[in-house]
């Protein structure tokens, strides 16, 4: 209660957590990059796990009346075990993700370090849920986008590479970004695998100095700071792609009926 | 000359769930043909033109690519889809890509051209259809009678023998259909292979060779122009040509 009542008075408060930031500032300017580099790996490894199994998932969602007894089979199959991993991993805590596996596999098997098993634990985590993203932005791309591809003799993998996949992140971009802002912020969660991200160094800092107020103001600014940031560039980013390119003749009419030389 | 049969459909059949769309086509294309395929929606005749690249999967009956049955296992779907080009009603340009990539992608990652080879080619199929200056839009840019110019020009790229038209004009503003149609006609002219599902009978009567008229699932009738517009045999050939004057006016 005194405390509140301090900070509300300002001034002391305020200049004490500039005191701890500029004392501990090697510790947090370590975190923001390790929490960056674990947010951004995540987000990147996630968006490739999730193109896979949400190209599978897309692709396997529906069965063709044509298809044979086997191909049917094998559809079900991919589309319920791919279907398990995603249930699993967006079904369950991160949390609990990390202490099961980095304690289990990660560390007494592996001998991963904390940053390695951190970065495994949002990839898998981050893929499950690209998994979702990459299956609807797939569903969402016009039936004759494919039509168009195949009639000029594409292979179904040459039209999902160069036809659907570009339009389905596209389309999904604002999806993707917001995973990224997302996992800027929960990889706090994976504190608990002695994964020295921000919130990891604000409770360090706060068991030297007995006091909570400050580290966790620091933190949550930076915190702020951070997913700000990447908000605004994801933002710039997302309007570089919409933008339409300026190329088009506009001194050129369109052309009149019966042009036609050859 | 003597006549080339390119194509051949026997006993072509064709069902979506209960609904039988196709009954028993039989059904030939002569090299350098123009046909047109008239008759009312539902009547199975979009249906034909898809079988005829594999876009629709036909239950039953054959067909024949110079004499080869490409229904049969080990037949390459995607080599025969480039002997078979299709324009579509919806052009379904790849939204992706710029007009001229819409006409060099098919040429490059199917046919295995060099790039600078699927450049000139294309450069040369968009002036051929009045889009050269349009190379670098984007082809979400373009009005629909544009967007059907450059989805004829990247089917023209793929050299196919055979293009297929699947009712081209039919979502276009009417001030665009006559550039398209002139397109199509300068391409009959020049000897192309074509089949075309339209609902313009001036086109049907002035260009093609050879008309259908398809009714539920079945060819009723087929002749020339003449024969079908001028003396019709059939009942319900009179019948909707009568409907289609009458709604014309």
């Amino acid at each position: 209660m005194e405390y509140i009542l301090m900070a509300a008075a300002g001034d002391g408060f305020l200049s004490k957590t500039w005191n701890v930031f500029v004392k501990y500032q090697s510790l947090f300017l370590g975190a923001i990059q390790s929490t960056l580099l674990v947010a951004f790996i995540g987000t990147i490894v996630g968006l490739l796990i999730g193109l896979v199994i949400g190209g599978l998932r897309a692709i396997t969602s529906h069965q063709d009346h044509n298809q044979k007894m086997g191909a049917k089979l094998l559809y079900k199959l991919i589309y319920g075990i791919t279907g398990i991993y995603v249930g699993i991993f967006r079904g369950t805590p991160m949390m609990v993700q990390a202490m099961f596996l980095y304690y289990t596999f990660f560390a007494p098997i592996f001998h991963w370090s904390p940053i390695t098993s951190a970065m495994v634990i949002i990839s898998v985590n981050t893929g499950a849920y690209m998994a979702e993203i990459m299956r609807s932005g797939i569903q969402s791309v016009d039936n004759g986008q494919l039509e168009g591809a195949r009639s000029i003799g594409m292979t179904s993998f040459q039209t999902m590479l160069y036809i659907v996949l570009p339009q389905a992140i596209k389309n999904s971009f604002p999806s993707i970004g917001n995973e990224f802002v997302v996992n800027i912020k929960d990889s706090c969660v994976l504190n608990c695998i002695q994964f020295s991200e921000l919130f990891f160094v604000a409770k360090s800092v706060q068991g030297s100095i007995f006091s909570y107020a400050e580290p966790f103001l620091i933190v949550g600014i930076l915190y702020l700071i951070l997913t700000l940031v990447t908000s605004s560039i994801l933002g710039l980013i997302e309007k570089r792609i919409n933008h339409q390119k300026s190329s088009y003749p506009a001194s050129i009419s369109a052309p009149q009926s019966g042009v036609l030389k050859g | 000359m003597a006549r080339e049969n390119i194509i051949e459909i026997h006993h072509l059949q064709k069902h979506f769930g209960d609904l039988e769309v196709l009954k028993n086509i039989e059904f030939h294309v002569d090299k350098g043909e123009v046909i047109t395929i008239i008759g009312s929606s539902g009547s199975g005749k979009s249906t034909l033109l898809r079988c005829i690249n594999l876009l629709e999967m036909p239950d039953g009956g054959e067909i024949l690519y110079h004499g080869n049955d490409i229904l049969k296992h080990g037949i390459d779907i995607n080599a025969h889809r480039t002997h078979v080009g299709m324009v579509f009603q919806n052009f379904n340009l790849f939204h992706n890509k710029n007009v001229l990539d819409n006409c060099m992608i098919g040429q490059i990652k199917v046919l295995k051209r060099s790039k600078q080879e699927a450049k000139e080619k294309a450069l040369y199929y968009l002036e051929k259809v009045g889009m050269q200056d349009f190379a670098h839009a984007g082809s979400t840019q373009l009005s629909g009678g544009q967007k059907q110019r450059v989805a004829i020009a990247r089917a023209l790229c793929m050299d196919p023998e055979v293009l297929l038209f699947d009712e081209p004009t039919s979502a276009l503003d009417p001030e665009m259909v006559g550039g398209i149609l002139d397109v199509m006609k300068q391409l009959a002219q020049e000897g192309l292979t074509m089949i075309v599902v339209t609902h313009e009978m001036a086109f049907a009567k002035d260009v093609s060779n050879r008309v259908i008229f398809m009714d539920q699932g079945v060819i009723a009738e087929e002749g020339t122009p003449q024969e079908i517009f001028e003396h019709p045999k059939q009942e319900r050939t009179k019948e909707f040509l009568h409907r289609f004057r009458s709604a014309g006016q």
